[in-house]
């Protein structure tokens, strides 16, 4: 246990330093960028002193550095800043707070289609090795890695939206004000960022299958004549799970890069949205906000995949 | 009893592979009375561990594995379903691995794997399956281990290998078993725990009176172990018969040549006669005898038929044309 508590500690403290690294990259990228908030607010025709005025009082004016250290402190006092053209005047806090419902949702419910979907493809095509259904699950994650997820969301858009009209083709009904509209509305997208993942997921499940099966303790249960269903379930998929949790958590990444595009595509009032409209805005607290945001929910996540791991798997535990 | 514990006639398993299939079992011939050791002995490559796995239907999934005749405790083994065939596992018949480290789910802790082989053979001894534990630990208990509580709680790999393999033997121990294939269960132990698990053996086969297929490349254990020896070479058995005439007077120059390379090793005199070359690739087995390309008797007529196995002496026999 301490030394659980420990590897915990341990973690979170990697996870900590990571986040601040991170707040640091994303600022210098973001003043990188060619582009000033002043003109998005005070438009083209804006006279050089107001423009002046608003850089001063923006604190734009001063040195990288200082701005840097500037916008560290809001952010160590546990606060998030101010939007200075997007929403001018608005707290972050309470900005993010209002769409973070909406994108977890997503993303929540575009991981359990993926892990749902995946468990069963992948279970099938191994079952089925060298079989029709094994190739169908080939043909389908080729298909679901090579096709980009704006197109899949246009495609589902024309399909079940446009022509068939079974589900809406744009806007989303944040899960605060109703769930069963949530779970509609948020279908597509959530189909749109699920199918790549799940293509790759089921692969992933696949090889750890196959792989599992051939192993020697498999051989042991047979010995002791267990069924084929107790042994696949205790001794194949049992052990088959650690990797792929393990893969499945590096490629939760890439589920929130499908999440920014997605929520834009289908109108879902997110974070993701939210970080688009404001890098056009030039809104750097913003956008460092929203980047810091994903990377906390990143390395959440990663510390949950960690700790199932460590469930899954005796050999780390101890 | 009248019938034999297990009779195999002509067992070929052969291997589907990238560049086509590979026989590796060339007609494997084993008859195993009651209560019976015989010993399995050949050189690393020879089909040990396939004949085995082949009698218990447990092959890979390439294999596919055909016999003449293949009977246990009087069923035809080569009728069974799949389904009947697993009920006789875990029940009437047992194997005991050459790695006890990968033969546990890494997963599941020791007691996890004593409750389910106690549940599978509730039926023989019910008040055991109820009480799982009491008896996991009685049984470790009478495998030398008498920490049992500890032992059940903890996964593979937090215990020796030794103390898997005592583990393991008392879970087949507990599946009271009428045939068991114990797969060189010695082979990554030191020599002290060795000749502990040896001595287990010894007492397993006492109690249950099972008949063993004890597959070995030592000769000292299987001399120390088993009443008869079977000698297996290329997926061939190329002599057969009781311990102390196969050893004491040996007839197949295979044989000859293996026991030559013991005593060498026993005597750290390599010169002593050991058996020159490889094992025949098995895509491309020579004709006629499969050892004439290392035998040093081989005479023109061994490159042209297969001898087969002939009787020469009481209950003993080799497949050598220098027998007629
Ligand atoms: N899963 C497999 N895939 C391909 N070939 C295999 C497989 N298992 C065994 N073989 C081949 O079958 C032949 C017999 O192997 P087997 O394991 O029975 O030998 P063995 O006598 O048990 O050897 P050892 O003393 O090393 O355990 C060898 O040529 C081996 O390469
Ligand atoms: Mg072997």
């Amino acid at each position: 246990m301490l030394q659980f508590l420990r590897y915990l500690g341990q973690r979170v403290g990697g996870a900590i330093a990571t986040v601040f690294a991170g707040a640091i990259a994303v600022f210098l990228i973001m003043k990188a960028a060619p582009g000033d908030p002043a003109m998005f607010v005070l438009g083209d025709f804006a006279t050089q002193q107001s423009i002046a005025a608003f850089r001063a009082r923006h604190s734009l004016d001063q040195p990288v550095l200082t701005q840097l250290w500037l916008w560290l402190e809001t952010v160590l006092a546990g606060n998030l800043g101010e939007s200075v053209s997007l929403y001018a005047g608005r707290d972050i806090a309470q900005l993010i707070g209002q769409r973070m419902p909406s994108t977890a949702f997503l993303g929540i419910y575009a991981l359990l289609l993926a892990l749902v979907s995946s468990l069963v493809l992948g279970t099938v095509a191994a079952l089925q090795r060298g079989r029709t259904a094994d190739a169908a699950v080939t043909l389908f994650a080729v298909v679901g890695i090579s096709m980009p997820d704006f197109w899949l969301g246009y495609v589902l858009v024309l399909a079940f939206a446009l022509t068939l009209g079974w589900l809406p083709a744009y806007g989303f009904t944040p899960p605060g004000e109703s769930l069963t509209g949530a779970l509609v509305t948020g279908l597509l997208p959530a189909l749109a960022i699920a199918a790549p993942l799940a293509a790759v997921f089921s692969r992933i499940l696949r090889v750890s299958l196959l792989e599992t099966v051939e192993r020697d303790y498999v051989t042991a249960a047979r010995s002791m004549g267990y069924n084929e269903a107790f042994i696949f379930i205790n001794y194949v998929l049992r052990n088959a799970l650690i990797p792929f949790v393990t893969i499945v958590g590096l490629q939760v990444r890439y589920l929130l890069g499908g999440v920014v595009v997605i929520e834009r595509i289908f109108g879902v009032p997110g974070i993701g949205s939210l970080m688009v409209d404001a890098a056009f805005a030039r809104d750097y607290a913003v956008v460092q906000a929203c980047a810091l945001t994903f990377l906390v929910i990143v390395l959440t996540v990663n510390l949950i995949v960690d700790l199932v791991c460590v469930l899954l798997d005796p050999r780390r535990s101890h | 009893m009248s019938t034999n514990a297990l009779e195999v006639c002509n067992l070929r398993t052969r291997l589907r592979g990238p560049r086509g299939d590979v026989e590796v079992l060339r007609g494997i011939d084993l008859v195993l009375r009651h209560g019976e050791v015989l010993g399995l002995i050949g050189e690393s490559g020879s089909g040990k561990t396939m004949t085995g796995l082949s009698i218990l239907r447990l092959a890979p999934r390439i294999a596919t594995v055909s016999a003449d005749r293949l009977r246990a405790f009087g069923l035809n083994l080569l009728e069974i379903g799949d389904a009947e065939f697993r009920a006789l596992r875990g029940r009437r018949m047992a194997m005991v691995f050459q790695d006890p480290v990968g033969a546990f789910n890494p997963a599941k802790t020791v007691g996890w794997h004593f409750r389910h082989a106690l549940r599978r053979v509730a039926d023989k001894a019910p008040e055991a399956a109820r009480d799982w534990r009491q008896s996991a630990i009685r049984l470790l208990g009478e495998v030398g281990i008498p920490q049992g509580a500890s032992v059940l709680r903890n996964y593979a790999h937090q215990l020796s290998g030794g103390m898997l393999q005592r583990a393991l033997i008392a879970i087949v121990l507990a599946c009271r078993p009428e045939l068991i294939v114990a797969d060189e269960p010695t082979t990554n132990l030191d020599a002290i725990v060795e000749r502990q698990i040896l001595s287990l053996f010894r007492d397993l086969q006492r109690k249950l009176s099972a008949a063993f297929i004890y597959i070995t490349h030592d000769i000292a254990i299987a001399a120390q172990l088993c009443d008869r020896i079977a000698v297996i070479y290329a997926g061939q058995i190329v002599e057969e018969g009781p311990t102390d005439v196969v050893f004491g007077t040996p007839k197949h120059p295979y044989t000859q040549g293996l026991l030559g390379a013991a005593v060498a090793l026993d005597k750290g005199d390599a010169r002593l006669q050991e058996i020159r070359g490889d094992l025949p690739n098995p895509a491309e087995p020579p004709p006629g005898c499969l050892f004439a390309p290392r035998c040093s008797f081989a005479r023109p007529e061994c490159a042209q038929d297969d001898p087969g196995l002939r009787t020469v002496g009481d209950a003993h026999s080799a497949r050598c044309v220098l027998y007629p």
